[in-house]
């Protein structure tokens, strides 16, 4: 019961309108102290409850070799529920390590489209593009150039629902718009004279879709636009500079809008690297940096984003973070399995004469085999079922808030599979190596 | 009479590589009719527990015939042993080798269920057996809160409990005190005579063959006297 009212919690709070409230870590931490006198709970007494069942049922209990198993389990549970207990824990975070490991991998995609979508995306004033261009193609092929400009709409319908700074919606032509889905190799829109959409952000999606009041907005020039829908596909940090949001209008609706900003993007034939970020950081220091009235220089190197640079940063930073979380849940699977391996072998010297007994009462080899084997599964299962189950629990909230990051939805269940996979992978070379281990000694007692 | 068991010049030597040969059981021919309760009694290493093990198939013999109702063991594959001991033989152990995580009742059931009996006819044969060997009332307990004497008669329950041909001890008596080893032979005398079950006993004790109809001596490997 405190092991569901804890997922439950974490659940709930672990949701894109919660997750960055303050009283959410607080929750969270409740939910943790609970999973963890869960499972320590369920290690203790499981064992007893599946025991009773078995044992209450006549053609169960004398089914095969249930009642030998199942009694020295318990047995055996219940010298060392507290170990069990600290066993599923470790379980649940090599698990959990793994989990994350492989969602590390799987962020590194989306993140790098939205991060660099173009070879190279600058913001900066229209009037310097053409000294961009030539810095670039001083090592590049460039195959296409697009600048586009982001206006203001001061009646900021949208951004009142956004918790940002400006004072008004970021907008965008149409035309513009689909002369960057193009160059990204996706289908064009198309807009009826009185429509619009919304391209935001994935973890902001939710306050905007839906939502009644922005339907029909009103422009500063008088004109009403229909919503169409919102995307957040072509959503990138680069796509504009102020705000989590653009509209994009019918090219018509920007004449009297004031400039907020302009944009270039710049596709090259090679793949760029970050040596070219480098690069036009100096050549164009002169318009990047700024001295402020104290004398300080002020450069503003984020106008400029160059794919191969965003490309190197996320290698080094994602295969960091995944060799950690791989490297711990290895140690901790190592630890469960050494630590059951050892109690096993231990058992199989003290606990001989059990066997022994069974093959002079008529068990044979085959059988006795068999009964060792169905005994280590147990042993070596038993610790792992409530933190898989946990586990599946805890991902799955997560990915409530980090499926913005993946390719899909659906793609921690891969990653899900992929880390379950690796464990028992490891977990069951352990268990081979401890069934062979007991079967000779129980071999040579006779 | 039918002789339950009939052993032919049986022969069971260790080593041999080395040049020493040590002669456990040396060319011994005997026979035990059914319903008989028999002792095999010598000294320690004269080399009764090597011929008990050869006869419950524990161990092999060098030469020589052992028959269990008339079945030859010595002629059979090693994978037919189990279901050989599972279908014929009881065995009743010096040091009770009674499983410490079963109640008295299910390690009395243990043959029938490994002879995958029906479950109502486990419990009615487990409470049959246990109210003639006086133990019903222990039959929730474990081995380990029960006395010595009582474990030896769950141990005889759950020998006689299949109803084998041959109930097989390896001195019963030896972990028990007097008074709990006559509580016990009484009893084997009693399911000897009222079951006609076949019992054969090994022991170093003469107070404990004396409860037996019959005792074999067996020295250096031998059988060199025998009373009835």
């Amino acid at each position: 019961m405190v092991g569901i009212a804890s997922i439950w919690l974490w659940y709930s709070r672990f949701q894109m309108e919660f997750i960055s409230k303050n009283e959410t870590l607080t929750y969270l931490m409740l939910s943790m102290i609970g999973l963890i006198i869960s499972i320590y709970g369920i290690s203790a007494t499981v064992a007893d409850m599946v025991c009773s069942f078995i044992i209450k049922s006549k053609k169960i209990k004398y089914q095969k070799d249930n009642l030998f198993l199942i009694r020295t389990f318990v047995s055996k549970a219940r010298t060392m529920s507290f170990t069990f207990g600290t066993l599923s824990m470790l379980i649940l975070l090599s698990i959990f390590s793994l989990n994350i490991s492989n969602l590390s991998n799987g962020l590194y995609k989306s993140s790098l489209d939205q991060e660099a979508p173009y070879d190279v995306s600058i913001y900066d004033d229209q009037e310097a593009f053409k000294e961009y261009i030539k810095v670039i193609e001083e090592d590049y092929t460039v195959e296409k150039t697009l600048a586009y400009d982001i206006y203001k709409e001061p009646k900021k319908q949208i951004q009142r629902l956004y918790d940002e700074f400006t004072d008004y919606d970021s907008v965008m032509k149409l035309s513009d718009y689909n002369q960057l889905l193009t160059m990204r190799n996706m289908d064009t829109i198309s807009l009826q004279e009185d429509e619009y959409i919304i391209v935001t952000s994935s973890q902001s999606k939710y306050l905007v879709e839906g939502n009644a009041s922005i339907k029909q907005i009103q422009l500063s020039s008088g004109d009403f636009l229909q919503l169409k829908g919102v995307t957040t596909e072509t959503f990138w940090y680069t796509l504009n500079s102020r705000s989590d949001f653009i509209i994009v209008v019918p090219d018509s609706y920007v004449k009297n809008l004031e400039l907020a900003e302009s944009h270039l993007i710049v596709d090259t034939k090679e793949e760029t690297t970050a040596s070219l970020e480098t690069k036009i950081e100096e050549r164009m220091s002169y318009r990047l940096c700024k001295t402020g009235s104290d004398g300080e220089i002020n450069c503003q190197y984020y106008r400029v984003r160059v794919r191969g640079s965003a490309v190197e940063e996320n290698n080094t930073m994602i295969a960091m973070m995944s060799s950690i979380f791989l490297y711990i849940s290895f140690i901790f699977i190592a630890v469960v399995g050494t630590i059951l391996s050892i109690q096993a072998l231990s058992d199989s010297t003290k606990y001989k004469y059990r066997y022994l007994t069974l093959r002079r009462l008529g068990v044979n080899d085959k059988t006795l085999y068999r009964i060792i084997r169905k005994q280590l599964f147990i042993l070596f299962g038993m610790p792992a079922v409530y933190p898989i189950l946990v586990n599946f629990s805890l991902i799955d909230s997560i990915n409530n808030v980090y499926y913005i990051f993946l390719e899909n939805q659906y793609s921690y269940l891969f990653y899900f599979a992929g880390g379950l996979t690796i464990f028992f992978l490891v977990y069951i070379v352990y268990w081979l190596t401890t069934y062979i281990g007991f079967k000779r000694n129980v071999n040579e007692e006779s | 009479m039918e002789h339950i068991l009939n052993l032919e010049q049986v022969k069971k030597y260790y080593g041999g590589s080395t040049g020493n040969i040590t002669k456990a059981v040396d060319g011994i021919s005997m026979y035990i009719d059914k319903g008989e309760f028999a002792a095999i009694m010598g000294a320690s290493g004269s080399g009764k527990t090597t011929l008990l093990n050869c006869i419950s198939t524990i161990d092999t013999v060098t030469s020589g015939h052992i028959f269990v109702n008339n079945q030859d063991i010595t002629e059979m594959k090693e994978q037919d042993f189990a279901d050989f001991r599972r279908e014929n033989l009881g065995f009743i152990f010096q040091d009770f080798n009674l499983l410490d995580t079963l109640t008295i009742e299910e390690n009395i059931s243990l043959s029938l269920i490994i002879n995958k009996k029906n479950p109502e006819m486990i419990k009615k044969k487990v409470q049959d057996i246990s109210d003639k060997l006086g133990i019903s009332d222990i039959l929730s307990k474990f081995p380990y809160e029960v006395s010595g004497g009582q474990k030896q008669r769950c141990a005889c329950a759950r020998a006689l409990i299949n109803e084998p041909k041959l109930i097989l001890a390896d001195e019963p008596t030896g972990a028990l005190d007097s008074k709990s080893s006559r509580l016990l032979l009484e009893t084997m005398e009693n399911i000897n005579q009222k079951l006609q079950a076949t019992i054969l006993m090994v022991t170093h004790d003469p107070f404990t063959a004396s409860f037996c109809n019959r005792i074999l001596f067996l020295e250096d490997g031998r059988i060199f006297n025998e009373i009835w």
